[in-house]
């Protein structure tokens, strides 16, 4: 089994995050020590993803694929 | 060498096997018959010869009847028993267009109803798929097409290609087999199944039932782009989303990486808008918090100083009667002065408590972290950029010390 292999860095996940604190801080009333974690959070975030959009590699990955074997005995 | 009957038939069904294996065969149906449950059985036949043909009754994807002409795929072998030789069959195609046209329709119609073109049962693509599924030929120049945009298109991506033949004898085999291989192996986030235009009949893969219920049953979401803009197959009307080609199909899959640099980069700019927003709506908390206090602090302050003041006059004013003689004086006042000693002792520990808690939501403590304070030439705290000139002269307050500048 050829598993998407785990990463350190979910390029989704992350995007998603940055858009909720940014969604948070326009619609809810922010506590001043809680809102600063959040703005450095988003803005490191936001570097991440930036530095992951430079990354231009392409692979190329051939699986083989299995086909049935089924031959019935079929006779008149 | 003299051969046993069974080793003779055992011998040639062998030497079929390797020597010929898979042929493609055209002939019109002659004798269609059904035998028992499970079996089907015609005659495939020309002007100058005929044989027969046997497949499974479930591998039977259309309705067959005599006179119809068709293409089998099978392979040549003997039965064991009659030794009788016969074509086993693997798939069978219509041949003509008007023949193609009509299966084509009855099974647009029967899927329609079974709800399988239903948006409904469509699911969203990945947003940003780093694993992509690609089931075509690696001759099509579609192949091409769909690496070359998602190079272009995508950031880092793997594309996890399942070569296969697009069109005639054993494509649909291989894309039913592609697309349950990447949906075992959970090779990818999402698949592309594509082939660039063709005639009707290349294009007939992408129209047979199998094709169909093997992208309904992928757990993996399925784009597919089959032909050209115009050319719509059943595998187009299954697929999660439609492409109209294989460019399309690309970059429906992968979303541009530099409108998703432009996407973040104002996701932080309106990140450091809201932030200042809120940290300063904080920073004026602070400060009617402070006057608050402070007004709250005066009070008893004032009180104390009235209190004093009277307690001397009175002081002064019983020291001046005749009657002071006789009484301990000295001890009266010395009474009261330890009262009222005591009493400022109790307010003087009531303001250090008060002084504590100003100090932890005071600017100062927010300057210690690193935010500054500017003042405009009144000294007047700055809010708004737009507020000031070029040539301004403003202050500035950090955690230690101040600075001056003039605006540019």
């Amino acid at each position: 089994m050829t598993q998407v292999p785990k990463r350190d860095f979910h390029f989704t996940k992350a995007f998603e995050e940055l858009e909720a604190i940014v969604k948070e801080f326009e619609s809810e009333h922010i506590d001043l020590d809680e809102g600063l974690k959040k703005f450095e959070r988003g803005l490191a975030l936001a570097k991440q993803l930036k530095a992951k959009l430079q990354d231009v590699e392409q692979k190329i990955e051939t699986i083989k694929q299995k086909f049935d074997s089924d031959e019935p005995k079929g006779e008149e | 060498m003299i051969f046993s009957v069974s080793e003779f038939v055992d011998y040639l069904r062998e030497h079929l096997r390797t020597t010929v294996g898979e042929v493609e065969v055209k002939g019109e149906v002659s004798g269609f018959r059904e035998r028992g449950d499970s079996l089907v059985f015609f005659d495939l036949k020309d002007e100058g010869s005929a044989v027969t043909c046997f497949l499974m009754k479930w591998e039977l994807k259309q309705e067959l009847a005599d006179g119809e002409e068709i293409r089998v795929l099978a392979t040549p072998s003997l039965f064991k028993k009659s030794g009788k030789f016969h074509l086993r069959v693997k798939e069978i195609a219509l041949v003509g267009e008007g023949a193609l046209a009509q299966a084509f329709l009855k099974l647009k119609s029967k899927l329609e109803q079974e709800g399988l073109f239903d948006e409904a049962r469509k699911r969203p693509l990945p947003r940003f798929p780093e694993r992509i599924g690609l089931v075509t030929s690696a001759d099509a120049a579609a192949y091409t097409d769909v690496l070359t945009i998602l190079k272009d298109r995508s950031r880092q991506h793997t594309v996890v290609f399942a070569p296969v033949r697009v069109q005639g004898a054993g494509s649909v085999r291989d894309i039913v087999a592609a697309l349950r291989t990447l949906n075992e192996q959970r090779a990818a986030e999402v698949i592309i199944v594509t082939r660039g235009g063709g005639s009707f009949e290349d294009l007939q893969s992408f129209n047979s039932e199998d094709v169909a219920r093997a992208i309904v049953a992928s757990r993996i979401p399925v784009v597919v782009g089959v032909g050209h803009e115009r050319d719509t197959s059943i595998a187009d009307l299954v697929a999660d989303v439609r492409a109209t080609t294989p460019t399309n199909a690309a970059q429906l899959v992968a979303p541009d990486r530099r409108e998703l640099l432009l996407a973040v980069t104002e996701l932080s700019r309106r990140l450091g808008v809201e932030a200042d927003a809120s940290l300063r709506s904080a920073s004026d908390r602070v400060g009617s918090s402070l006057d608050r206090m402070q007004r709250a602090l005066q009070q008893p302050i004032d009180r104390i100083e009235q209190l004093l003041g009277s307690f001397r006059a009175a002081a002064v004013g019983f020291a001046a009667t005749p009657r002071a003689r006789h009484v301990a004086v000295d001890h009266a006042a010395a009474t009261l002065t330890e009262r009222m000693r005591r009493r400022s002792q109790e307010q003087v520990q009531r303001l250090a408590h008060i002084g504590k808690l100003l100090h932890a939501l005071s600017p100062n403590a927010v300057l210690a972290r690193g935010f500054s304070l500017t003042f405009d030439g009144q000294g007047k705290i700055l809010h708004d950029a737009k507020a000031l000139a070029t040539g301004d002269h403003v202050r500035t307050r950090l955690s230690k010390g101040e600075f001056d500048s003039a605006v540019l």
